[in-house]
């Protein structure tokens, strides 16, 4: 153990950041969020600009579907653009259970999508999502 | 009242005389008799106007006079105008062969008898008032045609625009409810998050009012993220996006039944499904229509436990269907109201509920084609009604 888990959060809401941060702390599983809170920092980090030259590859994309200066299904398609990113799980989330926003998100690459939660038997659904993108064996 | 008719009689002869001899005849009468002494001053009169006979003497200058008749019987715009020959000869049987040969309507010989002549050729002016008339009317019926086609066009193409703008408005109201409705779900979640977060982690630093108050708090939330759901759901159904198939009312009814089952057994209820059609309309509607007619039978079942019957009828051009329950009614003042978004005839702490629902399944049937309504008396159950057509209606 010991070894932090980089996660990248695309999220523009500073209460959802803090949920994030609430439910996946540091200690014990050493969860460590990036946060980008738009899409031209997210797009920065992704392709190593500015201050994220020296950023490892992440274990995890949890990405917002709106996020201001570009939005969360071009932001998608550009990581799946990248070798880098090919292994990396993209996690979409949304405020609402469009099907349309679903397919779209599937088609470029997400490997789920799922609603924010608005409960905490909903954010208990989120972590077992992300847990099990982080820590099931790759197949 | 139609203008009297002004009536023309050409008279043709070389003898200034004769013709006022025939003018005078006519003095006193609505006739006007327009002379013409020379066989090409006659045809030049008949190009200038209508008449409704010409006299016409046998021996003119330039043209014959049975010359002069055959080419007003080879003209079309004359070919049918009466002739009556006047001759100053003897009667000879030759030339009144001749002239009823060419067309001539009657054959008169000199002297002339004021009456005779002024009898026969009122008869040719009584023809031609009534052709005259006849034309009138048909030209006044072609133009009432033609003014009540370009008006029916008119309103035709102001109900179209009028459709089109309604439609247009539609579109943009459901748009504008799915994107507020979309939009308010966002801090709702957040105040949702946080008071159940307070009141997970903190309860240690929260008094017992306060976690009143919290409860409060939680409940206002909750019960908004439901009304913003219905309003969401309400605001979707529509004809347009939505692809009518043939469904199996039986199979939509038995899935919706399967969810209400723990309720039902629960309860000790049963539901009573007859025979249904296959109805044309969106399964996911049909499905939501039933779903929300079961769900209020249950909830309004009063003491007893619930029995619900479900059945269908055919008729001409739909089937109608029936959800009859034997709960606590409705009055029948508010038959109508009920289906009224938001309209609720019970405190929340009675049933609890948005009032959406029923203007759901209105808004389902209406928009496939059919109708829906309630017969109830208070404290004696209640039978919804609803039709669908038995063809999918068009939209367009």
């Amino acid at each position: 153990m010991g070894e932090k888990i980089e996660i990248l959060l695309v999220e523009d809401n500073p209460a959802d950041v803090f949920l994030y941060r609430h439910f996946f702390p540091e200690a014990p599983k050493g969860y460590r969020f990036t946060v980008c809170s738009d899409g031209e920092e997210a797009s920065q980090y992704i392709q190593k600009e500015h201050n994220y030259r020296e950023r490892a590859t992440p274990r995890l994309v949890i990405l917002d579907l709106n996020i201001p200066k570009k939005n969360g299904k071009e932001l998608l398609k550009e990581i799946r653009r990248l070798p880098e990113f090919e292994k990396v799980p993209v996690l979409m989330v949304s405020g609402s259970n469009n099907p349309q926003d679903k397919r779209e998100c599937l088609e470029f690459g997400a490997n789920r999508f799922v609603m924010k939660p608005s409960s905490l038997d909903g954010m208990q659904l989120l972590s077992g999502i992300v847990n099990e993108f982080l820590f099931q064996t790759p197949k | 009242m139609p203008k009297p008719i002004h009536v023309r009689v050409l008279a043709v002869d070389d003898h200034p005389a004769n013709l006022l001899a025939l003018e005078n005849v006519f003095r006193g009468s609505d006739l006007e008799i327009v002379k013409a002494s020379s066989g090409s001053e006659a045809l030049a009169r008949l190009l200038e106007m209508e008449f409704a006979c010409v006299l016409l003497d046998v021996k003119i200058p330039d043209i014959d006079g049975f010359e002069l008749a055959r080419i007003i019987r080879g003209d079309a715009l004359t070919k049918h105008l009466p002739i009556i020959f006047v001759s100053g000869q003897k009667r000879d049987e030759g030339d009144i062969f001749r002239g009823y040969e060419l067309g001539a309507v009657d054959y008169l010989t000199k002297p002339l008898d004021p009456v005779i002549l002024r009898s026969k050729t009122n008869v040719f002016a009584d023809l031609y008032r009534k052709e005259v008339a006849r034309r009138n009317a048909v030209e006044e019926l072609s133009k009432a045609r033609d003014e009540l086609e370009t008006r029916v066009k008119e309103r035709t193409a102001e109900l179209s625009a009028q459709a089109e703008e309604l439609a247009r408005s539609n579109t943009e109201l459901a748009q504008f409810a799915f994107i507020s409705s979309h939009d308010l779900r966002e801090p709702l979640r957040m105040i949702s998050m946080y008071v159940q977060i307070l009141s997970a982690e903190h309860a240690n630093e929260i008094n017992e009012e306060g976690k009143k108050c919290l409860g409060y708090v939680l409940e206002g939330a909750t019960r908004m993220a439901k009304l913003i759901d219905g309003l969401l759901n309400y605001s979707r159904i529509s004809a347009q996006d939505e692809t009518a198939y043939r469904v199996d009312c039986n199979q939509v009814v038995a899935k919706v039944i399967e969810t209400f089952r723990p309720e039902i057994e629960k309860l000790k209820g049963e539901i009573v499904v007859g025979p249904l059609p296959v109805a044309f309309a969106p399964e996911i509607q049909l499905y939501q229509l039933f779903q929300n007619l079961i769900e209020n039978a249950l909830k309004f079942r009063g003491d007893k436990p619930p029995h619900i019957e479900i059945r269908s009828d055919e008729h001409d051009c739909e089937y109608e269907f029936t959800v009859s329950d034997t709960g606590i009614g409705i009055n029948p003042n508010y038959s109508t109201k009920i289906f009224e978004i938001f309209q609720r005839l019970h405190s929340r702490e009675e049933y609890p509920g948005t009032g959406i629902g029923l203007s759901v399944c209105k808004k389902i049937v209406e928009t496939n084609g059919g109708k829906i309504w309630v017969v109830s008396q208070l404290g004696q159950g209640a039978t919804f009604h609803f039709t669908f057509p038995k063809r999918k209606i068009n939209n367009g």
